[in-house]
């Protein structure tokens, strides 16, 4: 069977994490993705500073993987003529131009939406910024850590201050929310026959990610507010997290029903508990006399190890979990049979695991198909066999600098 | 013009937020989704809101205002033969079929993939899962805040312990990542004639959405460090504290550009060329745990309306903390309509999360608020579900309706 998005070339003109990782979702679902780069230092990513951390047994930047799976790269010196002959001689034969670099950038080089549509008026031009393509800030430098400060999410932290997300939760964010906007657009192309812009942009990214906290501000005059979780724990003991004697964490994710603190009673043991008085309704246990009750489960909880809550919490059906680090997740059987982590075949170190696809297609699924390029790997491939030149061309491009 | 989804039908079995927002997703794009709920109980989401004593609450759930929004309502019960049966002959006419029941429960409905596509080749039938659709675990329960936890991005917390993200993150990430899933069968099905199955899960979810970590820890073979404040990071990619116990952050990434800028909105000239920070290494890396305490301290020295006003002026990347009751007024989210102006038809004018991603031509909207409970069961079921009169009757004598 062929893959969803297979016949779509998609141009990416994107650095970092955002934008490349909305065109890895693209290149895993069956599109065909030239990550376009700068000819001598390509996507700053792919050195990644002090992301990068290439000092492993393969000498891959995890970051530049990651991000450019699937992908083929050209890379280019866009400055010169020749060069911006060849940009548009492969739009003309694209679907998606994607990019993620400042619109100010873009039209420097004759890339605005404006100039790419004149070039080819059915292509959907896909634009990730960082506070959006409206409004006051609209130039202001925005990075993940910026996109997670300003988007609310890390408002919430503990005693010790706000707890910014490691692993670039808002360039994920802004990664999904593109990928999700070239397909809407994709989509509407092939229903309706429209081509067009679709914008998105690390803040939307994180007004998706916060949706329910937007709305019950706009409703209720409050979210919750910042920092409020402190000391590691949440307002309602049957949603929160506790310690084991060892000092090892879990949660409990469940409301506070009667089953649910049956359940719970039979699981703690504490004698008396089930009937006392200031905890006989749901609403007393999850509101009024919440923290009393959190902190007799939290007691309770800290008296024994966690080999003795284990089978206790799995005989119910309260939801909770244990913490995980990566190691632990990356060793779980459950997650590699569902692909979660994927094996991919690197050309050079033999059988690597890679993040998987998040979402599974049955008949059309996504697919791990290569790692990321080198720098220009496909720069012969794509000038000859997409954007028709000759050999000698290619050769005099070379020698005129314009491609390596 | 249209709307991208325009024309298709999404049948809705789901409660709570994981699928809800999915099928939300897709309605604010133009679909018509059917939200199928329990005649007598509805969506638990439905109860949803802040009870404070001796204060008139809210009148609308902001949970399923927003988890809902765009979509009809049709109020059924399922639990018996007549009322899977309408439920298949809705299915049957649908584009989409979207649930976040667990497969087990979906297979003992009869509403499995098998048997739904029998009766519609074409049809996209997309689970919302916790687990995954298979291995040793798929049938254990998840949610948000367990996905959190077991799906590894709270093992890199505050030293105080993990801190669960409020507002249902793993369930909004998951939620887009299905809605893409979806689109992208809607796609394979315009371009190669194909129905199929979309899976997507928390767990999975998780993993994908902090996949640098993943993917960090499979080549480098350590976990993350985090973003505690104590960790080994650029001074110019961390976090600082005002005056006012307020709190900022600096995101640099032309560190070598910008320091010179940096010293003196600072007032720290005199760092520039110490020999300890006269390299990006030494600033970053080798003495990064002296430059720290040095800018913490600096930036302790003024409140953060000052803050904002200094670095105002540099073309520098920072950032203030903001809360939701900033952001939701903050003039940047209005002008991108990320949240917008709506005339409730129960309550009046009110103020919505708007749609971020911004469609130039076929735009998604808010057209509808969420259903009432079974708000338009008849107009659904006579019209996609071809009930005429006395068929809707016999459901309704028979208890199926209300």
């Amino acid at each position: 069977m062929t893959m969803a998005l297979e016949g779509i070339r998609v141009v990416d003109m994107t650095v970092w994490h955002h934008g490349p990782g909305g065109g890895s979702f693209l290149a895993d679902m069956g599109a065909e993705v030239i990550k376009v780069e700068e000819r001598l230092s390509g996507d700053p990513g792919r050195h990644g500073g002090s992301l990068g951390g290439v000092e492993n047994e393969y000498g891959l930047s995890y970051y530049f993987e990651n991000n450019n799976r699937d992908k083929k790269s050209l890379a280019i010196n866009l400055k010169t003529e020749k060069g911006h002959e060849v940009i548009t001689r492969l739009l003309k034969k694209s679907d998606i131009f994607l990019s993620n670099m400042r619109k100010s950038g873009l039209g420097r080089l004759g890339l605005s939406y404006d100039d790419v549509k004149k070039i080819n008026p059915d292509i959907i031009y896909a634009h990730g910024s960082g506070q959006g393509d409206q409004g006051p800030l609209l130039n202001r430098q925005s990075n993940d850590i910026i996109g997670q400060f300003w988007g609310g999410y890390v408002s919430y932290g503990s005693a010790e201050g706000p707890m910014s997300i490691w692993s670039d939760f808002a360039d994920r964010g802004g990664a999904v929310m593109l990928a999700y906007g070239a397909a809407l657009a994709l989509l509407a192309r092939e229903r309706h026959g429209i081509s067009q812009e679709v914008n998105t942009s690390l803040l939307g990214g994180q007004v998706h990610l916060g949706a329910i906290n937007f709305q019950q501000q706009l409703f209720e005059g409050k979210a919750v507010s910042p920092l409020s979780n402190g000391d590691g724990h949440l307002p309602n003991p049957f949603y929160n997290v506790y310690q084991d004697k060892d000092g090892a964490w879990f949660c409990i994710g469940a409301e506070g029903t009667d089953d649910e603190w049956g359940a719970l009673c039979n699981v703690l043991g504490t004698p008396g508990l089930e009937s006392d008085p200031r905890f006989d309704s749901q609403a007393k246990r999850t509101n009024g006399s919440g923290p009393a009750l959190y902190e007799i489960i939290r007691n309770r909880f800290a008296e024994e190890t966690i080999d003795h809550w284990k089978p206790a919490l799995d005989s119910t059906s309260l939801p909770w979990g244990p913490l995980r680090n990566y190691n632990e997740v990356l060793s779980d059987p459950h997650v590699l049979e569902n692909e979660f982590v994927a094996d991919l075949e690197h050309p050079n170190h033999g059988t690597l695991k890679y993040v998987g696809l998040p979402v599974k297609l049955s008949k059309t699924p996504g697919k791990l198909r290569m790692p990321a390029p080198d720098l220009g790997q496909h720069t012969e491939e794509i000038l000859t066999e997409i954007c028709d030149y000759s050999w000698d061309d290619v050769i005099e491009m070379k020698i005129a600098e314009v491609v390596n | 013009m249209p709307m991208v989804l325009e024309g298709i039908t999404v049948i809705e079995l789901s409660t709570g937020q994981q699928g809800p927002v999915a099928g939300a997703l897709l309605a604010d794009m133009g679909a018509d989704v059917i939200k199928i709920e329990d005649k007598d109980h509805g969506d638990p989401g439905r109860n949803v809101r802040t009870e404070t004593p001796g204060r008139e609450p809210f009148p609308l759930s902001y949970y399923f205002e927003n988890n809902n929004r765009n979509k009809r309502g049709v109020a059924l019960d399922y639990s018996g033969d007549e009322g899977i049966e309408v439920l298949r002959k809705l299915v049957t006419e649908a584009d989409v079929f979207l649930s976040n029941f667990p497969i087990a429960d979906l297979a003992d409905m009869g509403l499995d993939y098998p048997r739904l596509s029998a009766a519609n080749e074409k049809l996209i039938y997309a689970v919302a899962t916790g687990m995954g659709p298979t291995g040793p675990d798929r049938d254990k329960p998840l949610n948000d805040i367990t996905a959190q936890l077991y799906g590894g991005i709270q093992s890199h917390g505050n030293s105080d312990g993990p801190v669960p993200f409020w507002g249902g993150m793993a369930n909004q990430e998951d939620a887009i990542l299905l809605a893409f899933g979806i689109v992208n069968a809607l796609i394979a099905r315009e371009r190669h004639g194909v129905g199929q199955e979309v899976y997507s899960a928390l767990l999975g979810s998780q993993i994908n959405w902090a996949a640098l970590n993943v993917q960090s820890n499979i080549f480098n073979k350590r976990e993350p460090w985090g973003m505690k404040r104590e960790a080994p990071l650029s001074p110019f990619w961390n976090y600082y504290q005002t005056k006012d116990d307020r709190w900022l952050c600096l995101g640099f990434l032309q560190e070598n550009r910008d320091w010179h800028t940096l010293c003196q909105v600072l007032e720290r000239e005199d760092l520039e060329f110490d020999p300890r920070f006269d390299s990006n290494p030494k600033r970053t890396k080798i003495n990064n745990q002296v430059l720290i305490p040095i800018m913490r301290e600096c930036f302790l020295q003024k409140t953060l309306d000052e803050w904002m006003e200094i670095l105002g002026r540099h073309d520098l990347g920072w950032s203030i903390l903001n809360d939701y009751e900033m952001l939701t007024e903050d003039p940047q989210v209005v002008a991108n309509e990320y949240v917008v102006d709506f005339d409730h038809p129960k309550v009046g004018p009110v103020q919505m999360v708007g749609i971020p991603v911004r469609l130039k031509k076929t735009p998604g909207a808010l057209r509808t608020p969420a259903p009432e409970l079974g708000e338009h069961t008849d107009e659904v079921l006579s019209s996609i579900g071809g009930f005429d009169a006395d068929g809707l009757r016999q459901l309704r004598n028979q208890g199926v309706i209300n």
